[in-house]
C-alpha cells in the first residue's frame, strides 16, 4: 500500500480492497480504440509531413500552414468548450492578443522572438484572468456574451492605437531566427530546394499540433481533464465531489487562452503582417463552427472539422460565396439532430461495439435539466410515496 | 451637456427597445437570444423590401412610417414566433451550450441570408424624416427624433400594459418564475413562449425600421453589434427585468453619448463592452434584478 | 462521544418562503440519523445548507471542528457587499472545500456526469485526494502512472463495495437506475468522508433493491462513517435509523430514537395532515 500512500493525499478513508482483479485491456492496433487511434494518428502526420516534398509551391504551403494554424486554434477551443463546456465566443480575441504582442515586441521593441514568445504567453494569462475571473462564477451564458464583448474590444483597440499600426496593422514582423541562420534563409534537403520559409512554418505547426494533441489527450485523461468534464457534465455534481469548479473552469480557460496566443504567434511570424481585420468576430464563429461540427470534446473530430472549415472555400470556389449562410444552417441543425457532432467524443470503433449501443453525447432524455422545466427537485418523489403507504 | 443627453436617449430608446426582447426571452426561458440583435435587421430589411417594391424612396411621411412599421412588427414576430418553433423548443430540455450554439447558428443564417438576398452592401432606407430641427434648452431636436421616442415610449406602455394588466402578461410572469408549477395550473407554456418571442421580435423589428429611418442605411450585420450592446443594457438594468431593460437601454445610450465626447467616437464600443464586464464583476444582478437562488 | 456536525438555528429564506426556519441536531461519529417529514418541509434545502451549497440566512453549521458557515463582518453586510464578496468564495465554505473536509453528499434527483463511465465518475470523485500535478500529468511521469494506477484500484475498491457488478466502462446513461443510484454512493464514497449525506437513496428502488441499500447502508457504517439519510419510505427509516429528525414546514419537530418519534402525536399529526391535503 506504499503506492497508495504515494499518490493519494492523507486520506481518513480507503477503499477495501477490489474483489477481483480486472483483466488487462487490449492494446493491439485493431483490438483497441487507443491502439487505433495512435496508428491512425501516425499515418496522418506523415500523410501532412510528405505534402511539401511532393508540392512545396508558395500557395499550396501558405494554404496548408493557414490549415494548421486553424487546427491548432479549434484544438485550443476544444479544450475550453468541448472539455469544460464553456462557450467562448470571443477566442480569436487571444489569437489576436498573440499576434499583436509578438508583432510589437519583436518590430516596436526588437525583442528575439523567443522573448516575444514568453511576453505572449504573460499577457494571454492576463488577459484570461481578466475576463475569465469575473464571468466563470456566473451563469454560463454571461461568459459567452462577455467573450464576445472581448473580442471586439481587442479588434476595436488594435484599430485605434497606435503603436498596433492602426487599421492598417504592423509589417515586417521578423523570422524565428536561430545564430545566424533564421527560418528566411532556407536550405536544401534530399536534392529538393526549400526556399520559403512559410515550409518551415509548415512544420513547425506540424510539430506543435502533435504536440498540443498528445498534451491535451494526456490532460483530458488525467486528474485535470476529469474535472472539466465533470464541470461540463454537471457543475453541481463536480463542486459536491470535491472539485472547485471556478479553479477547473479558469485553468481551462486560461489553457485555452495561452494556446491560441501561441497560435497567434504563429500566424503572426508565418504572415510576417497582421492587421485587424483578421481578428472579426466571424473568425471565432468560424472556431467555434469547426469544433462544433466536428465533435465537440473529440479530437479527431476537430481536427476533421478545422480542414473542413479552413479549406473548403479554398477547395470549391462556389462554395466560398455561401459558406457563412451554409455553415449557419449547419450549425443549427448539427445540434439539433446530432449534438455531438461529425466524429463524436464518445464514438467507439464499430468492431469494438459492447452488446449495449453508446449513447450519443447528450439528447433529450440524457440531458441534465437545468434550465426551463427544471424538475422541482427531483422526479421519484411520488414513487417514494408509494412505499411510504406500503 | 444636454446635447449629450438627448442624443444618448435616442440611441437608448433603440437599445431599451432591443434589450427588452432580450430581457422577455430571458426571463422566461433563461436563453440568450443571440439571434435578436439579427431581429432587428430583419425588421429594417422587412421596411425595406416592402417599400422598395411599391417603389418608395426618399418618402419622409411619418404616417407611412408607422405602416411599414407595423407591417414590420408583425412580420418578425412571426419569424421570431418561427425560430423559437424550430430551433430552440426542440432543444428546451437540452444543455445550455447547445442552445447558445443553435441560437449562434440562427443568428449566421439571418445575417448571410439577407447577405445572400440583398447584397453585402449596405442599403439606402427609403423613408428618411426631415432633419429640419429646433433649439429647446440648448440642445438641438427635430422632428423626427421626436417621432422615433415618442414611438419607442408608446411601444414600451403598451408592453408594460400587457405584461401587468392582461391574462397572459400574468401567464408570463407565471413561468418565469416556476415553469413547471405554471404548467400544473394549466398555462399552456408552449403558446406563452411563442408570445414572447412574438412580442420580443416585434420590438426589435420596430426598433429596426425606425433606426433605418434614422441613420438611413442598413446593412446585413447592422444586428450584431446591437445585440451585444442591447444585451449590456439588459445586464444593466437586470437581466429578466422589463423595467430594468428600459432603464438599462436608456442608461447605457447616455453613457455611450458621454463616454464618445470624452474618449472619442471610435472608442465608443470599447466603453461600452468595459462597462458589460464592470457591471458583471460588480453588481451581476443588474440595477433592479432580484437576486434568486438557483435551485439545485 | 462528540459531535462530527453541528447544526444550530439554521434558517433559510427565499424571499417570503422560509424554507428552513431554526433547525438545531447534531450527528455522532458512526451513527445513523434519518430526516424525514413531508414534501417541501425542507430536507433537502438544509442539506444544501450543510454542505455548503445555499448560504443559509442565519445560523451555525459546524462540522468536524470546523465552521461552514462563515461570520460576514458588520460592515461588508452594511455596503451590501456581502454577496459580491461571497460569489467570489469570501466568507464562505464552498462545497468543494466542505467535501475535502469529508463531508460526502448524493442528490435527490440522481446526478451521475453522463458523458464519463462508471469507473471515471467515481476517480472524478477522488480529484481532492489524487497528487497529481498537471506537468506530471504532461509528461506522464512514474508519479502520476503510480497516483492513476492507485486512484483506479480505489475506485474499483468502492465499486466493489456497493456490489456493483456490470462492465465499468459503461457510460452511466446506460445503466438501470437502481445501478445508476449504486454508482452515485460509490462516487460520494470516493471522496473519502467521514459523514455521508444520502438524499433519499431508496426512491424509485424495488423492494431488492431497499433490502441491499439497507445492507450498504450498515456496512458504510461499518467503515466508521456517519449517515445522515432523507427517506420517506418509513419502514426502510425505523430499521435502519438510530435517530430520526422530524421536519415539518421548515422546522424541527421531533428528534429522537425511532420508537420514541413514531408515537410523536406531533409527528403523527404532521405526516396525516399531509396525507388529506395531498389526496385531495
Ligand atoms: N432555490 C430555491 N428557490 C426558491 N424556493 C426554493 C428553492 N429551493 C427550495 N425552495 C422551496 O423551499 C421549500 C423546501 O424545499 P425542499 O426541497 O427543501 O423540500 P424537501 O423537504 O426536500 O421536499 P421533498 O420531500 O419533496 O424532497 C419548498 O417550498 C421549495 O419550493
Ligand atoms: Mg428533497
Amino acid at each position: 500500500m506504499r503506492d497508495l500512500d504515494l499518490a493519494l493525499k492523507h486520506v481518513p478513508l480507503r477503499a477495501p480492497a477490489p474483489l477481483f482483479e480486472r483483466p488487462q485491456p487490449p492494446k493491439g492496433v485493431f483490438t483497441s480504440q487507443r491502439g487505433f487511434m495512435r496508428a491512425l494518428g501516425l499515418l496522418a502526420v506523415l500523410l501532412v509531413a510528405v505534402l511539401p516534398f511532393m508540392d512545396a509551391s508558395r500557395y499550396t504551403m501558405s494554404i496548408a500552414t493557414s490549415a494548421l494554424i486553424y487546427v491548432m486554434l479549434c484544438m485550443g477551443l476544444n479544450v475550453v468548450v468541448g472539455y469544460a463546456g464553456l462557450l467562448d465566443l470571443g477566442y480569436i480575441a487571444f489569437f489576436a492578443v498573440g499576434a499583436y504582442v509578438s508583432g510589437i515586441f519583436t518590430t516596436v521593441l526588437g525583442w528575439p522572438m523567443w522573448a516575444a514568445l514568453i511576453a505572449t504567453i504573460i499577457a494571454c494569462i492576463t488577459a484570461g484572468i481578466i475576463i475569465g475571473a469575473p464571468t466563470l462564477r456566473l451563469r454560463s451564458d454571461y461568459l459567452a456574451i462577455v467573450t464576445l464583448g472581448f473580442g471586439e474590444i481587442i479588434r476595436i483597440t488594435a484599430n485605434n492605437l497606435k503603436i498596433t499600426g492602426g487599421p492598417s496593422g504592423i509589417h515586417g514582423i521578423p523570422s524565428w531566427s536561430f545564430g545566424p541562420w533564421s527560418f528566411d534563409d532556407g536550405f536544401s534537403l534530399l536534392g529538393i530546394d526549400f526556399p520559403e520559409r512559410v515550409v518551415f512554418y509548415y512544420f513547425v505547426a506540424l510539430v506543435v499540433i502533435v504536440v498540443g494533441v498528445i498534451g491535451a489527450g494526456r490532460l483530458a485523461k488525467g486528474r485535470l481533464g476529469r474535472a472539466w468534464k465533470a464541470v461540463r457534465d454537471d457543475e453541481d455534481a463536480a463542486e459536491a465531489m470535491g472539485i472547485n469548479t471556478y479553479i477547473a473552469k479558469i485553468s481551462a480557460y486560461i489553457i485555452g487562452a495561452v494556446w491560441a496566443g501561441m497560435a497567434g504567434q504563429l500566424m503572426a511570424t508565418h504572415l510576417s503582417a497582421i492587421s485587424p481585420n483578421s481578428f472579426q468576430f466571424l473568425y471565432s464563429a468560424l472556431i467555434l463552427m469547426a469544433v462544433v461540427l466536428g465533435g465537440m470534446g473529440s479530437t479527431p473530430g476537430v481536427i476533421i472539422g478545422a480542414l473542413f472549415v479552413s479549406l473548403a472555400p479554398e477547395l470549391l470556389r462556389d462554395f466560398a460565396e455561401w459558406r457563412y449562410l451554409i455553415f449557419g444552417v449547419l450549425l443549427v441543425v448539427v445540434m439539433l439532430f446530432r449534438p455531438s457532432g461529425l466524429w463524436p467524443a464518445t464514438a467507439v470503433l464499430p468492431w469494438l461495439r459492447r452488446s449495449r449501443p453508446t449513447p450519443p453525447a447528450f439528447t433529450e432524455a440524457t440531458a441534465v435539466p437545468a434550465s426551463i422545466m427544471e424538475s422541482v427537485d427531483g422526479t421519484p418523489t411520488t414513487d417514494a410515496h408509494e412505499g411510504d403507504r406500503a | 451637456m444636454m446635447q449629450l443627453i438627448w442624443n444618448g436617449l435616442i440611441v437608448g430608446s433603440f437599445y431599451a427597445l432591443v434589450a427588452l426582447g432580450y430581457s422577455m426571452v430571458y426571463g422566461i426561458i433563461k436563453l440568450l437570444n443571440f439571434a435578436h440583435g439579427d431581429i432587428y435587421m430583419l425588421g429594417a430589411f422587412v421596411g425595406f423590401f416592402t417599400l422598395s417594391a411599391f417603389g418608395i424612396s426618399n418618402e419622409t411621411s411619418i404616417p407611412l412610417l408607422l405602416v411599414v412599421l407595423l407591417l414590420s412588427m408583425v412580420t418578425t414576430g412571426l419569424i421570431g414566433v418561427g425560430i423559437e418553433r424550430i430551433a430552440y423548443r426542440p432543444l428546451r430540455r437540452s444543455p445550455r451550450l447547445a442552445v447558445l450554439i443553435t441560437a449562434i447558428g440562427v443568428s449566421f443564417t439571418l445575417e448571410y441570408g439577407v447577405r445572400q438576398i440583398f447584397g453585402p452592401n449596405p442599403e439606402a432606407f427609403p423613408i428618411r424624416l426631415e432633419s429640419s430641427g429646433f433649439d429647446v434648452l440648448g440642445m438641438r431636436v427635430t422632428a423626427s427624433q421626436i417621432v422615433l421616442v415618442v414611438i419607442a415610449a408608446v411601444l414600451m406602455l403598451v408592453l408594460a400594459h400587457i405584461v401587468e394588466r392582461t391574462r397572459q402578461g400574468r401567464a408570463m410572469r407565471a413561468i418565469a418564475l416556476d415553469p413547471t408549477g405554471a404548467q400544473l395550473m394549466g398555462v399552456n407554456v408552449d403558446r406563452v413562449i411563442a408570445m414572447v418571442f412574438f412580442i420580443g421580435s416585434a420590438l426589435a423589428g420596430a426598433a429596426g425600421v425606425m433606426a433605418g429611418a434614422y441613420y438611413g442605411s442598413i446593412d446585413f450585420l447592422m444586428g450584431f453589434i446591437i445585440g451585444l450592446k442591447a444585451f449590456t443594457a439588459a445586464v444593466i438594468g437586470g437581466i429578466g427585468n422589463l423595467y430594468g431593460a428600459m432603464l438599462g437601454g436608456v442608461l447605457l445610450g447616455m453613457l455611450e453619448s458621454f463616454g464618445s465626447a470624452w474618449f472619442g467616437g471610435e472608442w465608443r464600443d470599447v466603453f461600452a463592452f468595459g462597462f458589460l464586464i464592470l457591471f458583471l464583476t460588480l453588481k451581476p444582478t443588474g440595477l433592479l434584478g432580484a437576486r434568486v437562488v438557483e435551485r439545485m | 462521544m462528540s459531535a462530527l456536525l453541528e447544526v444550530r438555528d439554521l434558517r433559510l429564506q427565499f424571499g417570503g418562503v422560509t424554507a428552513v426556519d431554526g433547525l438545531s441536531f447534531e450527528v455522532r461519529e458512526g451513527e445513523i440519523l434519518a430526516v424525514i417529514g413531508p414534501n417541501g418541509a425542507g430536507k433537502t434545502s438544509a442539506f444544501n445548507c450543510i454542505s455548503g451549497f445555499y448560504l443559509p440566512t442565519a445560523g451555525a453549521v459546524v462540522f468536524d471542528g470546523k465552521a461552514i458557515v462563515r461570520a460576514v463582518p458588520e460592515l461588508w453586510r452594511r455596503l451590501g457587499l456581502v454577496n459580491l464578496l461571497q460569489s467570489f468564495g469570501l466568507y464562505r465554505v464552498l462545497p468543494s472545500r466542505v467535501t475535502k473536509w469529508g463531508m460526502a453528499r448524493t442528490f435527490q434527483n440522481l446526478r451521475l456526469f453522463r458523458e464519463l463511465s462508471v469507473l471515471e465518475n467515481v476517480t472524478t470523485a477522488m480529484h481532492a485526494n489524487l497528487r497529481e500535478g498537471f506537468w506530471a500529468t504532461l509528461l506522464h511521469t512514474p508519479g502520476y502512472r503510480r497516483a492513476e494506477a492507485a486512484c483506479v484500484r480505489e475506485a474499483r475498491g468502492w465499486l466493489d463495495f456497493v456490489g456493483f457488478e456490470d462492465d465499468e466502462q459503461l457510460y452511466v446513461t446506460q445503466l438501470p437506475y437502481g445501478e445508476q443510484r449504486r454508482v452515485e454512493i460509490a462516487r460520494a464514497l470516493a471522496t473519502s468522508p467521514k459523514l455521508l449525506l444520502l438524499d433519499e437513496p431508496a426512491a424509485g428502488l424495488n423492494f431488492n433493491e431497499k433490502q441491499a441499500l439497507m445492507r450498504l447502508i450498515r456496512k458504510i457504517r461499518g467503515l466508521g462513517v456517519a449517515v445522515v439519510l432523507i427517506e420517506h419510505d418509513m419502514g426502510l427509516v425505523m430499521e435502519l435509523a438510530e435517530r430520526i429528525v422530524v421536519l415539518n414546514y421548515g422546522k424541527e419537530i421531533a428528534d429522537g430514537a425511532p420508537e420514541v418519534v413514531k408515537r410523536d402525536p406531533a409527528v403523527i399529526e404532521a405526516y396525516l395532515g399531509v396525507d388529506e391535503s395531498e389526496d385531495a
